[in-house]
């Protein structure tokens, strides 16, 4: 187990591998925010979006805010890249709720404003999906009052 | 209290060698004096970036040296490779990685060192017109002979015995069978082993856990495991103690042995190249090296004669160095003249090739304006007995015959000349300026 390893993987893109690694040491340091926030993306991009939906909520109650800080020079957070990719990969995949809630996960990286409207579109198409009613209604409110958490 | 750089940034800084350390996350926050002037890239631009962009080589998304220290658990030595640098340009470099670890052992850095091999470089790119045996050269039958053994060995991985005096190129024959074997990709480790008192050489083969010994404060793998899948060339293989040749031995049979300190029996594939300068027959006789020992290492045996016995080698030697150290000292020396080549022909080269490498760079170093290597710029031992004049400084119209045969006799020696002829410093010193030598 190696954060350290986990890390290389992650800022060479290998998202299979950093994920592997990641995992292990979650287990190590759970509360951790900057594995859990690394480990929403590598499963976004390994299209297992309900292990991302996981880590993604209780991430978004405790402090979303921490995700929307990342950034790409400092944080090596890779968002710019995956959501200029982002409309192609919905067409490709097919519009549907999953593909959309992908998209919101990751724009949460880069702009609230979109990761809004694509958490909308999945919310459209999927009423059932667990809490993401809330996490909407936390961002909103974010947007219009930017001091107030779920 | 004024504040002052810690003492080890001054000791790294002091090193040739460029360093540099990354934190857990690939952040750069060391970065030395050498890898400043390397790179091209100064600290204030480096530290607290991350490598990758500061880089931005595709090195670091499919082979970033530290991730494979982290993934393989084993250092990395002597990688050769290619850094960018400043102004989109690249140099080739050497590097060793390692991870840097707390006292949990959890990785939570990593140190890079490199140097720069751009010379190196250059003159293998030069000089390999004339040897694709990684500047291994040779014209003489028995050097043929041997060239051919080596292309005919490239598939095998059996084991390989080198034999030949000191200064004969061991090692660069080591380097030739590396370099065209399957596993030229793979590990080459190379060990001596007569630098390694028999506990240290134990525990450089074989690795040693913590508290095997006194200063083994971490487990450690040893030179066999670093060099799984690859080659592991033993030098001075004769120097190896008894009781470690019986370890090899089982090495060699059975690919397995244990770290010191261990009972964990470990395997591993190795093909090993033994070199040494040692009559082995002669030490079996004394009983200083195990006979079964010497039937598994001399499997493919490479005896390389000396210099003295292929001296119609040495005018190629010779030309080939001279274009080693024109790229090394950029000068442009065309030729060695004809009474300092019947020097070197005639001298016994004890030291072989390694000797008269040494001479012509000697040589090299003391020339200055000719375009010729000249008798007199070899080293004293060659020219032995020849007596040398810096006459090209004496002027032909002086009038002061005994003065240069004075000179001639004590090599311009002036305080012995001053104290034959009983005259002050500053009056020699007035004479040679009217023969304009002074």
């Amino acid at each position: 187990m190696s954060e350290m390893l986990a890390n290389q993987y992650f800022m060479a893109r290998k998202y299979q591998q950093a994920a592997v690694e990641l995992e292990k040491s979650l287990q190590h340091s759970p509360k951790s925010k900057v594995i859990r926030s690394k480990l929403i993306i590598c499963y976004t991009q390994l299209n297992e979006t309900q292990k991302a939906w996981n880590l993604f909520v209780p991430l978004v109650r405790e402090d979303f805010e921490f995700i929307m800080n990342m950034d790409p020079i400092h944080d090596d957070c890779p968002c710019p890249e995956l959501v200029d990719d982002i409309d192609r990969k919905i067409e490709r995949h097919g519009k549907t709720a999953e593909q959309y809630l992908n998209a919101g996960m990751i724009w949460l990286y880069c702009d609230i404003d979109n990761s809004i409207a694509y958490l909308e579109k999945a919310f459209q198409l999927d009423h059932q999906i667990e809490s993401l009613g809330k996490v909407i209604n936390v961002l909103r409110n974010y947007v219009d009052s930017p001091s107030m958490t779920l | 209290m004024k504040l002052t750089r810690p003492l080890t940034d001054d000791i790294l800084d002091s090193i040739g060698e460029g360093l540099f350390t990354v934190d857990k996350s690939f952040k750069i926050n060391y970065f030395n004096a050498a890898a400043e002037r390397i790179t091209g890239l100064s600290r204030d631009e480096v530290l607290g970036r991350f490598c990758k962009h500061v880089f931005k080589s595709q090195l670091c998304f499919t082979n970033c040296p530290i991730a494979q220290v982290l993934e393989q658990n084993q250092g990395i030595y002597d990688r050769e490779t290619r850094i960018p640098v400043k102004n989109d340009k690249s140099v080739p470099i050497r590097l060793n990685a390692s991870v840097l670890r707390n006292d949990d052992g959890e990785p939570i850095g990593g140190v890079i060192s490199f140097r720069d091999i751009s010379e190196m470089e250059l003159i293998r790119t030069k000089l390999s017109r004339q040897s694709k045996y990684q500047n291994l050269i040779g014209y003489s039958k028995a050097m043929r002979e041997i060239f051919e053994l080596i292309e005919e060995i490239a598939d095998t991985d059996a084991t390989v015995l080198i034999q030949g005096e000191s200064g004969t190129g061991k090692e660069m024959v080591a380097n030739a069978i590396q370099n065209i074997n399957h596993r030229k990709n793979k590990p080459f480790i190379k060990v001596n082993c007569s630098v390694f008192s028999p506990q240290l050489l134990a525990s450089e083969l074989f690795g040693h856990v913590k508290g095997a010994f006194t200063g083994a404060i971490k487990d450690r793998p040893g030179r066999f495991e670093v060099a799984d899948k690859g080659t592991l060339f033993l030098d001075e293989v004769a120097e190896m103690p008894l009781e470690m040749q019986l370890q090899l031995l089982r090495v060699l049979q059975e690919g397995t042995f244990e770290r010191v300190g261990e009972s964990v029996t470990r395997k591993v594939d190795v093909r090993v190249i033994a070199a040494t300068n040692k009559n082995l027959k002669q030490a079996m006789a004394a009983g200083d090296f195990r006979e079964d020992l010497f039937y598994r290492l001399n499997v493919i045996p490479i005896s390389i004669p000396p210099l003295k016995e292929r001296i119609e080698e040495i005018p190629h030697f010779v030309k080939y160095f001279i274009e080693k150290y024109n790229i090394v000292y950029k000068k442009n020396i065309v030729d060695i003249d004809d009474q300092a080549l019947d020097l070197l022909l005639h001298y016994h080269w004890p030291g072989n090739v390694r000797e008269l490498e040494n001479a012509i760079e000697y040589a090299f170093a003391r020339t200055k304006e000719s375009t010729q290597i000249e008798a007199c710029k070899l080293p004293p031992f060659v020219r032995e007995g020849m007596e040398c004049v810096e006459t090209q400084h004496i002027n032909p119209n002086g009038h002061d015959p005994e003065l240069i045969r004075l000179l001639e006799k004590h090599r311009w020696n002036k305080s012995l000349v001053a104290k034959e002829l009983g005259i002050g410093r500053s009056t020699l010193w007035r004479r040679l300026k009217r023969l304009k030598v002074a």
